[in-house]
């Protein structure tokens, strides 16, 4: 099955970037979730909200991730087409893998980050711009 | 006196009604960093609510490093009590929730409530690119910049009228010579012609002093030479690069190597030389969709490099090979010694400064300096 987030419309457009926030929803630690938990998604989105893989593939390196976790230091990487899935590649550090699997980039939708092994973390959409 | 007269209750919602008005941004935090109050302004200037942050480290809103070495800042006050920014505010930069950074005074004071500790911070946002020209002249002022590059552009007017004379005596001397070369010259001519050589290498010899003089004053002249931390300086000197580009929407990202931070220099020079590959940075992507700047430096036994780059149009082959000689540049307006100035700076402090292109088509600016180890040594 392909990934119904890859299966948008392929417009290759490039004025269709968006910066996407995606900050840590609820867990057992963090009942109400925490806003300084966040990770910053550059990506091309088409008309139904879903990436737009043809602009991605005629720009990957715009796609940049930065990822700023409470009192850790800063991370910037790439987010990574991989088959299926998309992969958070920083420099130095275990990739991670983001669940964009069928699910439209809106406001307040929840996404999946796998950060290692067994470790899956709820995320959700806070800003589009 | 006319807060005492009024209850608890009254006070406290008198003083929310005159925070409520103030421009700045207020915070409280208690001594472990953790926020407990976020003013109405701070909400507007960093997109967050109150109720989202409160519980929150406070390093949320700061960029690296300042966000991981807060906490260490906190514990090395609350343990030697040591004064490094309460009372006396500094210059640095902050982030708003949608990952943008923006430069801000700020001014942090103490207070004791209940038995316990909590610090007030004061934010003022100097962004703004109506406040900007004025804030900057005034900020590098209080860096001792002005009066520097005031003398600076002095001395290159009276640099180039200096050169002028002793490069249109080497031609007149040389043209005499070649003249009384032709032919076949006798001894007499002859003699004159060596004259005018002698006369020749003096003035070059002049011409070289004029130059050195120049040095003289930006090496040796008002140097003041300390132990610093490069974290610092980088971190002030992206705020005063950053002072007015709020319109421009720069991404920016520093990681700095731990292992050199602690340099021997001149803080103002090398201040001076980062804002302006920051500034020089930030013009050249202008005219760019991704405008991203990244200061990152690495450190060996003895050596930091810092780097600077940016995502813009990069240098064309024709500025490439002087790019670091003075009064070439490719700005409309600008006299083209700021990179020349830079290399000075870098070069008095036993460094050196490069450029290379960057992976995607910008620029790295790379200079190195001694780390302060090798001074103990």
């Amino acid at each position: 099955m392909r990934s119904a987030g890859v299966r948008a419309h392929e417009t290759g457009r490039m004025n269709n970037w968006k910066q996407i926030r995606l900050e840590l929803a609820s867990t057992p630690e963090f009942p109400a979730g925490s806003v300084s938990r966040a990770y910053l998604l550059r990506l091309p989105i088409s008309d139904d909200d879903h990436v737009d893989v043809a602009a991605y593939r005629q720009n990957p390196r715009r796609a940049v991730v930065r990822r700023h976790w409470s009192s850790e230091p800063d991370q910037r990487g790439q987010l990574l087409e991989a088959g299926e899935e998309w992969i958070i590649h920083c420099d130095g550090k275990p990739d991670s893998r983001l669940e964009l699997d069928g699910k439209p980039l809106r406001l307040g939708q929840q996404i999946p980050i796998k950060i290692g092994e067994g470790i899956e973390l709820p995320l959700r959409i806070a800003s589009i711009r | 006196m006319y807060l005492r007269s009024l209850g608890k209750s009254a006070t406290e919602a008198h003083l929310r009604s005159i925070l409520a008005t103030v421009p700045d941004a207020l915070i409280i935090i208690d001594e472990n960093g953790v926020i407990l109050s976020f003013s109405p302004a701070a909400e507007k200037m960093f997109g967050y609510a109150e109720d989202e942050v409160a519980g929150e480290n406070v390093s949320m809103l700061m960029p690296s490093p300042d966000r991981e070495r807060h906490d260490g800042y906190l514990s090395s006050y609350r343990e030697s009590g040591v004064r490094k920014i309460i009372g006396i505010g500094r210059v640095t930069t902050a982030r708003r929730r949608d990952g943008s950074t923006f430069p801000i005074e700020l001014s942090v004071g103490e207070a004791w409530v209940d038995s316990k500790r909590v610090f007030t911070g004061f934010i003022h946002d100097i962004s703004g690119q109506q406040q900007a020209d004025q804030r900057f002249h005034e900020l590098q002022s209080e860096l001792a910049h002005v009066g520097r590059l005031n003398e600076l552009g002095t001395l290159a007017s009276s640099l180039a009228h200096e050169l002028n004379q002793p490069l249109t005596a080497i031609t007149s001397y040389c043209q005499g010579a070649a003249d009384l070369l032709d032919g076949e010259p006798d001894a007499g001519k002859l003699a004159m012609a060596r004259e005018a050589l002698r006369e020749t290498a003096g003035e070059a010899l002049r011409a070289g002093q004029i130059v050195r003089r120049m040095r003289d004053f930006l090496s040796h002249g008002d140097s003041e030479r300390t132990v610093e931390s490069l974290s610092r300086i980088v971190t002030e000197a992206n705020a005063l690069g950053l002072v007015g580009s709020r319109e421009h929407g720069i991404d920016v990202q520093i990681s700095l190597d731990p292992k050199g931070d602690r340099i021997f220099v001149d803080r103002i020079q090398i201040q001076q030389v980062l804002v302006n590959l920051i500034r020089n940075a930030i013009d050249a992507m202008m005219d760019c969709p991704l405008r991203s700047l990244t200061i990152a430096s690495d450190a060996d036994a003895d050596t930091v490099t810092i780097s600077v780059e940016d995502t813009g149009r990069g240098i064309s082959d024709e500025l490439a090979g002087q790019l670091f000689q003075p009064f070439v540049t490719s700005k409309k307006t600008g006299m083209g010694i700021g990179l020349s100035i830079c290399r000075t700076i870098i070069e008095a402090h036993g460094g050196q400064i490069w450029f290379e292109a960057g992976p995607e088509g910008g620029t790295i600016f790379r200079f190195t300096l001694p780390t302060a180890e090798v001074r103990n040594v």
